[in-house]
């Protein structure tokens, strides 16, 4: 019976359960009248159930011999390996970057692809005074934003463009006038020295 | 009375406990050797790789050295394998205009085909792992290699291998046997690629260079299981 049929023959008792119900498809009379699906329910001819049961059982605890042994591991080596990348060893390197319309001069660590750690670069001139609070803030950004990439979605990116952009510099510029920790004022002052 | 006494019927369960200690026991030492035996151990474990790199011809006619592709052996905890572009190197395959880009060494082998393929499609070449420690082992191949402990310490005679097998047990007991007796296996650090080096008194040069460098491997479970 069709969905259109069913709706042709409109009567008290026409009440459905379900899509399937209304559909009436042959599978869906199949799983009403039979509680196993065919032949589930009838033991192979000349076995008798007991032995049945024990070969299964036996097959069962079988299967668990095969995590005895270990399988053959494969190494991903790199196509092209990133200049001086070795694994297991950070990399550190000094750069810039734009928050809040000001250049920041960071000292960025990174673990295998992954930015663990990103402070002021202590050796710039203008970063003498920068608050410690920007950079557990920058870092755990970051970590976030390289979690997020990592799924490659347009929609993710764009997201996380718009967050880096526009959220998070007025964030900070906000929170940097709140709390009177002004980037812009240590930056002043580390200018005017 | 009001000490607790076990009751006198529990007494015919007693030997039922015994067996069951001795199974236990027996079940653990069947673990015990079966894990720490050589077969499980895979020595001579040789798979076919992707692509059937040749020691003899690239270590030991062309003698090149091992890091020029196992770059990482003197800097990390991971020798590294090398990666597709240091194979393209040389062996770089032909483009649209039949001609190789870098150099022409056996550029359209058959042989090189899934390395090629790795170059052009961007995906890693699955080589598959032949020296494995277990997870809970923590190997710095620079620490040792700095050190003196050559390659052919724990590999064997790669530059001879066809087809590189597992060569050594890799055993706890095979490692710790060296690092109670480390001065057979310490050479100065110049000839730790050289696999053929030999010197007339290993004992007494490893002892000499161990003096001079400070070396004393320790064997505290910390240093491998961290």
């Amino acid at each position: 019976m069709s969905v259109a049929e069913s709706s042709t023959k409109v009567g008290k008792q026409d009440y459905w359960r379900s899509l399937s119900e209304l559909e009436g498809t042959a599978e869906f009379e199949q799983f009403l009248h039979r509680e196993f699906p065919q032949a589930a329910s009838e033991f192979p001819e000349g076995v008798s159930r007991r032995r049945w049961l024990k070969l299964m059982s036996a097959s069962l605890a079988l299967g668990g011999v095969a995590g005895c042994r270990y399988g053959p591991d494969q190494i991903a080596s790199f196509v092209v390996r990133p200049a001086n990348a070795q694994p297991g060893i950070a990399k550190h390197y000094a750069t810039n970057f734009q928050l809040a319309g000001r250049a920041v001069h960071a000292y960025v660590t990174n673990y295998e692809g992954r930015p663990i750690k990103v402070d002021g670069n202590a050796a710039h001139p203008l970063m003498k005074a920068s608050s410690p609070m920007i950079w557990v803030l920058v870092s755990s950004v970051l970590q976030a934003l390289v979690r997020m990439y990592s799924h490659k979605l347009a929609c993710w990116g764009c997201m996380i463009l718009i967050a880096w952009k526009v959220f998070i510099p007025k964030l900070m510029e906000s929170m940097f006038e709140a709390v009177g920790l002004t980037l812009r004022s240590s930056l002043a002052s580390a200018l005017r020295h | 009375m009001n000490r607790f006494l076990f009751p006198r019927w529990l007494n015919k369960f007693l030997p039922i406990f015994g067996l069951l200690a001795l199974a236990g026991a027996g079940y653990a030492g069947t673990l015990f050797l079966g894990a720490t035996d050589d077969v499980t151990l895979n020595p001579g474990f040789s798979p076919e790789q992707p692509v059937p790199f040749s020691h003899v011809i690239h270590a030991g006619k062309l003698k090149m050295d091992c890091r020029y592709c196992h770059t990482g052996v003197d800097k990390g905890a991971h020798a590294t394998i090398p990666a597709t572009s240091t194979c393209i190197n040389c062996h770089s395959p032909l483009d649209a205009s039949g001609a190789p880009k870098l150099s022409a060494v056996h550029p359209a082998s058959n042989k090189l085909k899934a390395l090629h393929q790795s170059w052009e499609t961007g995906k890693s070449v699955p080589w598959t792992r032949i020296h494995r420690l277990p997870d809970f082992v923590f190997f710095n191949h620079a620490a040792h290699v700095n050190r003196g402990v050559s390659c052919v310490v724990c590999h064997g005679r790669i530059d001879t291998m066809e087809k590189v097998y597992q060569a050594k047990e890799l055993s706890m007991a095979w490692c710790v046997d060296c690092h109670d007796n480390p001065d057979r296996n310490i050479r100065p650090t110049e000839f730790v690629t050289k696999l053929d080096w030999t010197t007339e008194n290993p004992e007494e040069l490893g002892a000499k260079l161990r003096e001079e460098k400070n070396i004393h491997p320790k064997t505290n479970c910390a240093v491998c299981h961290r």
